[in-house]
């Protein structure tokens, strides 16, 4: 007779449900209670209704894992290998919050060109280079995938800083290219957005407190929010690459000349004079 | 497998007494929890205990896979 249905598997789970000590989670108390009851306090803390249940699991590795999966339902996401149990002691949840972060490090800049969506390298072509370490090369050429050569060449002498980009852009239908310009500089103000993995560990990483764990949950509803705006963006982009970015270099130009024109008008005016218009 | 097979290989299995068990309540504190003092002070024995438990543990995961593969390969 198959596993599905045998004795077996009714043998398991009768023991499994007359909640039977757990050896290895008695092994765990004991040759590492100060991370126990670390761990008990937390859940205790942020999950006191799913205690009972958390603390039924067989494992250690078990018991993280509910704990991840209900704490991620509520505040924000943890390390997925928490979720996954793959982890060898509570000190991988206790030590520090197991915050999933995603602040642009080089590396992903770098990677630009080869790894992120086609709407995504053509914008990162509007925005100056954060590092300035002149990887401009290969992501032009990634570009030229897309739109027309001359596009680009009308853009390289005129890419964004962050600042420059919310001023022409903000309160526009473009308004999502200076985020994506704040959010390639990690200048978004936003926690999850601006850290990478290696300030992360540098600096000292978020502890478990009631107050951290609220802030960072406020942050990560923004960080969706920011998201979701460059997502849907990403996609109305990529709906006419070559159109629709067109149309986005002839808005910033535009705009650019005209601030220009504005700034060359209020210098030719004699001094103590201010222009109505 | 018949659960009657099974009820016979079980009775087969010799009873074990893991001393983890006995040093737990050695090593519990006023509280209710594990007292790491107490661990401390039993530290040696509850390592040689530990291990026992961990070597007990691994051969009943080996016997439940015996067991699967038993009951998966039997008409």
């Amino acid at each position: 007779m198959p596993e599905a249905d045998g004795p077996l598997l009714a043998l398991g789970n009768k023991l499994s449900s007359l909640g039977l000590p757990s050896l290895s989670v008695l092994i765990a108390q004991i040759s590492d209670t100060e991370g126990y009851v670390d761990f008990l306090n937390i859940v205790h803390a942020f999950l006191p209704e799913r205690e009972q249940e958390i603390l039924h699991e067989s494992t250690p590795a078990a018991q993280v894992a509910r704990f991840a999966s209900y704490f991620e339902d509520r505040y924000f996401p943890l390390e997925p290998h928490l979720r996954d149990g793959d982890i060898e002691s509570y000190e991988e949840v206790t030590s520090f919050i197991p915050v999933i972060v995603a602040g642009m490090s080089w590396e992903d800049y770098e990677a630009i060109p080869s790894d992120y969506r086609p709407a995504s390298q053509l914008m990162t072509y509007l925005v100056a280079d954060p590092f300035e370490e002149g990887t401009d090369v290969a992501l032009a050429e990634a570009c030229e995938e897309y739109v027309p050569k001359s596009l680009l060449e009308r853009v390289a002498e005129n890419r964004l800083e962050p600042q420059e980009a919310h001023r022409l852009l903000d309160g526009t239908r473009y308004e999502a290219l200076a985020k994506w310009a704040s959010r390639i500089h990690s200048d978004t103000g936003n926690f999850f957005l601006d850290t990478d993995y290696e300030m992360l560990m540098s600096d000292m990483p978020p502890d478990w407190d009631i107050e951290t764990v609220n802030a960072l949950t406020r942050e990560w509803q923004q960080a969706d929010a920011f998201e979701n705006t460059l997502s849907k963006f990403f996609e109305w982009l990529e709906g006419d690459l070559p159109g629709r970015f067109g149309e986005l270099v002839n808005f910033i130009l535009e705009k650019k000349a005209n601030e220009r024109k504005a700034t060359r008008r209020t210098k030719s005016l004699p001094v103590g004079v201010t222009r109505r218009d | 497998m018949k659960t009657k097979q099974l009820i016979r290989i079980l009775k087969k299995v010799p009873e074990t007494h893991l001393r983890l068990f006995s040093l737990a309540h050695k090593v519990i504190g006023e509280g209710g929890t594990v007292d790491p003092n107490k661990v401390a002070f039993n530290y040696k024995e509850i390592k040689e205990a530990i291990d026992e438990a961990k070597a007990y543990s691994g051969d009943t995961k080996e016997a439940v896979q015996c067991l699967k593969q038993m009951d998966r390969f039997s008409p």
